[in-house]
């Protein structure tokens, strides 16, 4: 028979249990743009424009080759109009090594260009 | 009886006069100088010298009186547009018996708003650096049909710009860039981008930087409500602006910002929000970046423009080749530097050979090799908010973000004179209508040229006036005509509405509408108007011109002013009627204060020119009848 201690140690465990469970769950939702979650503003993310409508931008196929193809790890982050969609890496990359393998991605034929989102300032002095 | 028939004798001279002089109010003058005789100036021209001036003229005339210096004032009796005067003028000027002919032009004084601010806006004058939107106001104030979306920060309500902006919406989806609290929604309204130093990156920005309210100020700058003893003075007066957000903390994504101009023009994609139900006809975007035009960025613009669409942007301060800034450096984007208040090239505008037209963009701060100050910056609508918003406010800014939407408030006027006109035909007007580059400017960074500043500096007055020629030499075909004969309007409503007709034809027509005194006074009963009004294509809807009127507290009888086609398309015809007379109703100390209702037109062929003299003679015919069908005034004098 457990004494009450012993009871009041596995009822901690459990709740520990429970909270890293919950704070690994919402890690692994990860951030869409429809749940109103944003992404990392400071990563680096990208403009893929795809050939046809028809191609599913949020397909883990197409993601895995284009962050193989990056040598980084890329989550879709919300369609674009035109046919597109932006990607970020869920790693902090520089934005020269990408600039590079954007061009390897046009190579691919569903693709029609590749490039980085690029941020544009107001001009006023 | 015989009391009647002296009063229809009469009445009916009158009318003959009336007639005959039909444009007496209204007449086109000559001052022409004769040769002299004996070393002498004939005070009163012979009538051969008359007869001569007739042959020449092709029209009746009329001597005024002699002037000083020889001066002779001579009235020709037809509506003849400027350019016909000044044809007939080089004719008579051939007679030997003539040694010189000038226009008695009518001046009046120049439009100023009742702005209190007014003064300060110099970019709006005649100045050396100004674009000459005031001169512009006299042929046209702008149009609420056309709307002009600014990409920018967003807007903040200010009392400047009241009823002037539609529901927009905020593209920005990153929660930092936003600063609002949530992603996309359509509330377009600025929080502000206020930054702490290193918020962006490392070193950028090396300090604190407070709110821009950047969206808020352009809007201004293109639609402040003009004459209305609030503020500023608007290039626009009635277009109407759709705000769309997509810059915020350090900027703006591309991304947001190619689904924006895709929505901004009421394009329909899956992942844009619903279809903006008001599609812009000019999309303002006064921001930018080093680097090249994006194939996504290039694709959205290029889908606009053949759409009708016209994107105009600055050409950014980076103070490096424009081919290097983008969107600036896109295809079809009418590109703008930035000059100064003498029109010199600015201390800090891109330049080159992608530079389209250049318009002021302020003097800047008068640091880092850059002259100039407040009174040479561009004045406009803020906040005082250093954070979030505050109270509205007004400030002076700099750059070219304060050139674009020069450019397209300009664009905005062209278009409410023609609204057929193509993206590519304004850039084509603006850059031809654009005033030289002035030399020999102190204030800027050398004197602009065509290698680096595009065109010229902006001129809204001389692109406004190519607008109007260029409609004028349509080549539709058709019969334009005023649809009432007469209409009437009481004193105290705040405008009357006139409609003109295209009956038919094909292809765009355009034609010239003007005010005309009968015995109203334009100023001081209504509002003069000289407009364009365009049918483009097949397009065979009835037009209408708004004429403002003018109120006042005098006990007086009926006023008249008339409104006329006088030009048309070269290929048209003027039907009949040509004119309307509106009739003015006193309503200080009248009992009875209505108006009558309007005249139709009565049939008859329709004569293709001089119809306002036509019409002035059927409503003589009126007033006889009336007086022959009113037995009440016969009894009277019977």
């Amino acid at each position: 028979m457990k004494t009450r201690s012993q009871v009041y140690r596995y009822l901690l465990i459990l709740v520990v249990l429970l909270m890293s469970g919950s704070l690994f769950a919402c890690a692994v939702a990860g951030n869409t743009e429809n749940s109103g979650i944003q992404a990392d503003s400071k990563a680096v993310r990208i403009i893929i424009g795809f050939d046809s409508p028809e191609v599913n931008p949020q397909d883990p196929g197409i993601i895995k080759t284009i962050s193989n193809m990056l040598g980084a790890e890329m989550k879709f982050v919300r369609k674009l109009s035109g046919n597109a969609a932006v990607y970020s890496a869920r790693s902090q990359l520089g934005e020269e090594h990408l600039i590079t393998e954007l061009e390897q991605l046009k190579a691919i034929t569903y693709i029609r260009y590749a490039e980085l989102d690029q941020r544009h300032q107001i001009q006023a002095r | 009886m015989r009391p009647a028939l002296e009063l229809l004798s009469a009445l009916s001279l009158v009318c003959v006069l009336l007639c005959t002089h039909s444009i007496a109010f209204a007449s086109q003058r000559l001052i022409v100088r004769f040769v002299k005789t004996n070393n002498v100036n004939n005070h009163t021209p012979t009538e051969q010298q008359l007869k001569a001036i007739s042959a020449a003229s092709q029209s009746s005339i009329k001597f005024v009186r002699s002037g000083s210096g020889g001066n002779q004032i001579i009235e020709l009796d037809n509506d003849l547009s400027p350019a016909q005067l000044e044809q007939i003028s080089a004719k008579i000027a051939q007679l030997e018996m003539v040694s010189s002919v000038a226009l008695d032009r009518r001046y009046r004084a120049q439009f100023a708003p009742s702005d209190p601010e007014f003064s300060r806006q110099w970019y709006l004058s005649n100045e050396q650096g100004g674009i000459n939107a005031v001169d512009a106001w006299d042929y046209t104030t702008g149009n609420s049909n056309t709307v002009i979306a600014v990409l920018d920060t967003g807007i903040l309500p200010h009392s400047d710009f009241v009823g002037r902006y539609l529901q927009g919406y905020d593209f920005i989806s990153d929660l930092f860039t936003a600063n609002d609290g949530d992603g996309r929604d359509a509330n377009p309204a600025d929080p502000g981008d206020a930054l702490a130093a290193n918020d962006c990156e490392i070193g950028d920005p090396l300090l604190d930087e407070p709110s821009s309210w950047h969206g808020t100020a352009i809007t201004g700058l293109i639609a402040a409500n003009t004459d209305n003893d609030i503020g500023i003075a608007g290039i626009d007066h009635r277009v109407e602006i759709l705000p769309v957000r997509v810059l915020g903390k350090c900027g703006g994504y591309s991304s947001d910002i190619v689904d924006a101009i895709r929505w901004a023009a009421g394009m329909f994609d899956p992942a844009l929000p619903s279809v903006n139900p008001n599609p812009a006809n000019i999309i303002n975007l006064s921001f930018g970046g080093i680097g090249d035009c994006t194939a996504a960025e290039q694709a959205a613009i290029d889908e606009v423009t053949a759409a009708g669409v016209l994107v105009v942007a600055g050409a950014g301060n980076s103070e490096i080749d424009v081919t290097g800034f983008a969107p600036a450096n896109c295809d079809n984007v009418l590109t703008v530097a930035a000059s100064t208040r003498q029109g010199g090239e600015t201390c800090y505008t891109n330049f080159g050979a992608g530079i389209d037209i250049s318009a002021p963009g302020g003097n800047s701060d008068g640091i880092n090799n850059c002259s100039g100050g407040a009174a040479d910056s561009i004045y406009t609508t803020s906040n005082s908010g250093v954070l979030g918003p505050g109270s509205e406010s007004y400030a002076s800014y700099a750059g070219t973000s304060f050139a674009a939407p020069m450019v397209s408030a300009t664009a905005a006027l062209m278009r409410s004179v023609n609204p057929a006109l193509t993206p590519a035909e304004i850039q084509a007007i603006l850059e031809t209508s654009a005033r030289e580059f002035p030399t020999g400017t102190s204030d800027s960074y050398g004197d602009c040229d065509t290698s680096r500043c595009g065109h010229g500096v902006l001129d809204a007055y001389a692109a406004v006036s190519a607008t109007r020629a260029d409609a004028l030499n349509m080549q539709g075909t058709g019969t334009i005509q005023m649809s009432l004969v007469e209409d009437c309007v009481l004193e105290d409503a705040p405008s009357i509405d006139v409609a003109i007709d295209r009956v038919s034809g094909n292809g765009s027509v355009a034609a010239n509408v003007v005010t005309k005194r009968i015995s109203a006074t334009a100023g001081d009963d209504f509002g003069a108007i000289d407009q364009l009004v365009v049918w483009p294509g097949d397009d065979m809807e009835t037009k209408y011109l708004s004429i403002p009127i003018y109120g006042d507290n005098s006990i007086e009888g009926a006023e008249y002013f008339s409104v006329e086609i006088v030009a048309i398309s070269p290929n048209a015809n003027i039907g009949y009627p040509a004119s309307t007379r509106i009739t003015i109703v006193s309503t200080d100390g009248n009992t009875i204060k209505t108006c009558a209702q309007p005249t139709v037109p009565a049939p008859g062929p329709p004569p293709s020119s001089g119809g306002g003299s036509v019409s002035l003679f059927f409503l003589c015919i009126q007033i006889l009848l009336f007086f022959l069908n009113n037995n009440c005034v016969l009894g009277k004098y019977r």
